[in-house]
């Protein structure tokens, strides 16, 4: 069981850096290079950042993967989705502790 | 993997570290997950088990039901048979009661009987003694009854006897001695007759004529039908003659049947005397009996006499009617 688990981390990991390699430069990517996305983004496209979970994932993914520098709402954001699903993951493990107590 | 630059080496760790901990829960639960499967393989053998065994037990309490309500239908049998048994034990014991009863009475009734058996015997010997005497006043009397009755019989019978031979006698003596004469009167004819048919031959040849022929065979003619009358006579004599030996037998027979009576007399008379007196009224049947058998005898001996009176009237009919045949030829 173990051994498949890392097997499908490793193929994740390398379709990942496959893309990486093939996928051309973005705009998006430029602007994170340049630290300037999301200054852009709430600038044309707030509505949308902040409607749209997966436009919003999708965004920080490409500051994440091109930021030349420490960017606090990434790691806010990065922190928050963390504590989201460390509180899911705590309410069913409670929901299982309370059942097996 | 390395940190990337647009993150803090605190989050990146944080980061490293949650997910550190998410593999080791990962595996964890995952040990958990395969635990489970064996748990729930097991939980399913024990399932399976625990069907089977109820299916086994479902069978063992069905086969046990049945076996139980066999059980209980041997039970009601041998209840019944049981109760059966007590009703009898009932039964037994009140014809137990009852035997005890009866035991009982039976003993008063024994005690009873040995009272009454000595009354009996004294009785008996009392009765005993009546008998005796009574036994020789029968045996008297009917000895008594007896040698009169056989003497009176006896002196019936020869008298009639007597009587009845005598007349015959006389009678057939009669009938012979009148017979006799007349068979010598058709003896002195025949001899004239013959005396004549002498002459007449002597005369015939000495005159040789043929002129009284005619006379001749009359005479001739008279002369065979009184050949036929004394042959008639011979006839009747001697069936006279086989008569009265039939009556002689008859009488003969007669008197050795008295005979034979009076023997079986004299034997049922010492019958009796041997016999007791309990036995009396039985010889008085007999004697009865041989009374009536006596009577019955007398009748056939009328009879008989009655027969040979018959037959000598037809042989005296018959002597009759051929000396008025032969006085008509005459």
């Amino acid at each position: 069981m173990v051994n498949n688990y890392e097997d499908n981390n490793k193929k994740k990991n390398l379709i990942a850096f496959i893309k990486k390699i093939k996928q051309p430069k973005t705009f998006y990517s430029e602007l994170a290079e340049m630290d300037l996305l999301l200054d852009y983004i709430y600038e044309y496209d707030a509505n949308r950042f902040n409607q749209d979970e997966e436009f919003q994932d999708e965004v920080f993914k490409v500051i994440f993967e091109n930021s030349k520098r420490i960017e606090p709402k990434l790691e806010a954001f990065l922190l928050e989705r963390l504590i989201r699903s460390l509180s899911y993951f705590n309410e069913i493990v409670s929901e299982w502790a309370d059942q097996n107590q | 993997m390395g940190r990337p630059e647009s993150i803090s080496t605190e989050v990146f760790e944080l980061y490293k570290k949650v997910i550190d901990l998410a593999d080791k829960y990962d595996k964890l639960f995952k040990n958990i997950e395969s635990k489970t499967k064996s748990f729930d393989d097991i939980v399913y053998d024990f399932e399976s088990f625990a069907r089977s065994v109820k299916d086994q037990l479902l069978s063992f309490i069905d086969k046990t039901r049945f076996e139980i309500d066999k059980s209980l239908e041997i039970y009601s049998k041998e209840k019944s048979k049981v109760s059966a048994f007590i009703d009898k034990i009932d039964t037994i014991t009140n014809l137990h009661k009852e035997t005890e009863t009866f035991r009982n009475e039976l003993n008063n009734l024994r005690s009873n009987y040995k009272q009454l058996t000595s009354q009996i015997n004294e009785s008996f010997q009392k009765f005993n003694s009546m008998l005796d005497s009574i036994n020789e006043k029968s045996n008297s009397y009917l000895n008594k009854t007896v040698e009169n009755l056989t003497s009176k019989i006896d002196q019936e019978i020869s008298a009639k006897v007597d009587r009845d031979l005598k007349n015959l006698e006389t009678q057939i003596l009669i009938r012979h001695k009148i017979l006799e004469g007349r068979v010598i009167e058709i003896n002195n004819l025949l001899i004239s007759t013959i005396t004549l048919v002498e002459q007449v031959n002597r005369m015939r040849n000495n005159t040789l004529s043929s002129n009284n022929d005619d006379d001749l065979s009359n005479q001739f003619d008279n002369i065979k039908n009184l050949d036929k009358i004394t042959q008639k006579h011979i006839n009747i004599s001697s069936e006279i003659e086989f008569k009265l030996d039939q009556i002689s037998l008859t009488v003969k027979d007669f008197e050795t049947r008295i005979v034979q009576e009076k023997k079986e007399i004299k034997k049922l008379y010492d019958e009796l005397l041997e016999k007791d007196s309990n036995d009396f009224n039985k010889l008085r049947d007999k004697i009865s009996n041989f009374s009536s058998e006596l009577e019955k005898l007398e009748r056939d001996l009328k009879k008989s006499k009655n027969v040979a009176n018959t037959s000598i009237f037809i042989a005296i009919l018959a002597i009759l009617l051929s000396i008025i045949i032969s006085a008509i030829l005459k």
